[in-house]
C-alpha cells in the first residue's frame, strides 16, 4: 500500500509538500525500523483520478476541516471501509507525520493495550507525544530545507516493565507518561497532562468526524469491549 | 544515506539501460528555474508515472514544463519509487520506479 498525499489547499505550495513527503517517508522508515512493522511508503500526487484501486490511501492537505472544526488533522473511514486522512495545511510536516504513523502501526484503530491496573489504553503512537517536534534536514533534487519533524512512542512505552527510551526524541522518563500537549485514551476517556487544557480542548474538536482516530478509539478503549 | 543509496542504484542502472543519462541531477536539477520547476511537478510526474496512460501524460508535463524539468522530476521519483519498492514491496512504487526508468531510457 501507498500512502497518496495530495494537495488540495491553496495556502500549502506543492513544493513546500515535496518536502514534507520526502522528510515523513525518512520518519516512516525509521519508525517502522524502531517498531520491527512494515514500511508504508508515503508518495506524492497531483490527484488520486488515475491510481489503480485497491493500492492506496489517500491523505489530503486542505484549507479547511468542517467534520472536524478546531482540529489540526484527523482520520477517517469512507463507507467502503478505506481509511483517508485530511489535514489542514497549517498542520504542516508535523501534521503528515502523526496521521501517517500511526497508520503505520494500527491503520483501522483497533488495536489497544492492557495497563497492569487493568485500564485499556488505546495503540496510538504520536498522541501522547504530539506537541514535541524538531527539525529535520530533507534534501531534494539537490536543495536542503529545515522540515519539522514529529515524536512518537517506543514499544517500551507500553510496557509498565520497559526500560528507556519510551520515545523517538528521549523525553519520556516513564511508560505511559503523557508530555505537555499530548494526550492518550484510556477506558474510553481521553486523558491529558496535568492541566493541560489545550491538548484537552484539541481533542474535544476530533470527536466531531464519528470515523475519526479519536472518536473509534474513544468507543473501542470502553471497558468491557474487545 | 538510504535514500542516496537507492538514487545512487537507480541512476546506475538507468546508465546502463540508456548508455549514459543525459541530464546530471547534482548540476542542472538543483539550482536555477529547472530545479524550482521540477520540485513544483513532483506531484505531477508521481500521477503521470502511476496512471495507465504514463506515457501520454509525461508527453502533456513536458509539453506544458519542458522536457529539461520533467526529467529531474522523473528521475527522482522514479528514483524514490524505486527505494520505497525496495524498502516496502508497494506495487504501486514498483509500477512508478519501471515506467519512469523506462521513459528515461526513451529521453537520454
Amino acid at each position: 500500500v501507498n500512502v497518496a498525499v495530495v494537495n488540495q489547499s491553496t495556502q500549502l505550495s506543492d513544493t513546500d509538500l515535496a518536502f514534507y513527503v520526502a522528510g515523513c517517508n525518512t520518519f516512516l522508515l525509521e519508525c517502522a525500523l524502531a517498531w520491527g512493522v512494515h514500511y508504508t511508503p508515503v508518495s506524492l500526487y497531483r490527484s488520486t483520478y488515475d491510481l489503480p484501486a485497491g493500492l492506496t490511501r489517500v491523505a489530503t492537505f486542505v484549507d479547511e476541516l468542517p467534520d472536524a472544526p478546531g482540529a489540526l488533522a484527523f482520520h477517517s473511514v469512507n463507507s467502503d471501509g478505506s481509511v483517508y486522512s485530511m489535514m489542514r495545511a497549517d498542520a504542516g510536516s508535523v501534521g503528515l507525520d502523526h496521521e501517517d504513523v500511526e497508520e503505520l502501526l494500527d491503520s483501522d484503530c483497533s488495536k489497544t493495550v492492557t495497563r497492569p491496573d487493568g485500564k485499556v489504553v488505546a495503540y496510538e503512537i504520536a498522541d501522547p507525544v504530539q506537541a514535541d517536534t524538531r527539525s529535520r534536514s530533507v534534501t531534494v533534487l539537490g536543495e536542503t530545507r529545515q522540515v519539522q519533524q514529529s515524536n512518537y512512542v517506543l514499544p517500551s512505552w507500553f510496557d509498565a516493565g520497559g526500560k528507556a527510551p519510551f520515545d523517538a526524541f528521549g523525553l519520556c522518563v516513564a511508560p505511559f507518561e503523557i508530555r505537555p500537549g499530548g494526550y492518550c485514551i484510556v477506558d474510553g476517556e481521553a486523558v491529558f497532562a496535568e492541566g493541560d487544557e489545550i491538548a484537552k480542548r484539541a481533542v474535544e474538536a476530533k470527536r466531531g468526524d464519528p470515523g475519526s482516530r479519536v472518536a473509534r478509539r474513544l468507543e473501542v478503549t470502553k471497558k468491557g469491549r474487545p | 544515506v538510504r535514500r542516496l543509496l537507492a538514487a545512487l542504484a537507480f541512476l546506475a542502472a538507468c546508465a546502463t539501460t540508456a548508455g549514459q543519462t543525459a541530464i546530471n541531477i547534482a548540476e542542472t536539477c538543483a539550482t536555477g528555474a529547472i530545479h524550482d520547476t521540477a520540485v513544483s511537478i513532483l506531484g505531477d510526474v508521481g500521477t503521470a508515472l502511476a496512471g495507465g496512460g504514463w506515457e501520454a501524460a509525461l508527453s502533456a508535463l513536458v509539453v506544458k514544463f519542458g522536457i529539461d524539468a520533467v526529467k529531474c522530476a522523473v528521475q527522482q521519483v522514479a528514483s524514490d519509487a524505486n527505494h520505497d519498492a525496495l524498502a516496502s514491496g508497494d506495487a504501486l512504487s514498483e509500477v512508478k520506479a519501471t515506467h519512469g526508468r523506462a521513459w528515461l531510457a526513451e529521453h537520454p
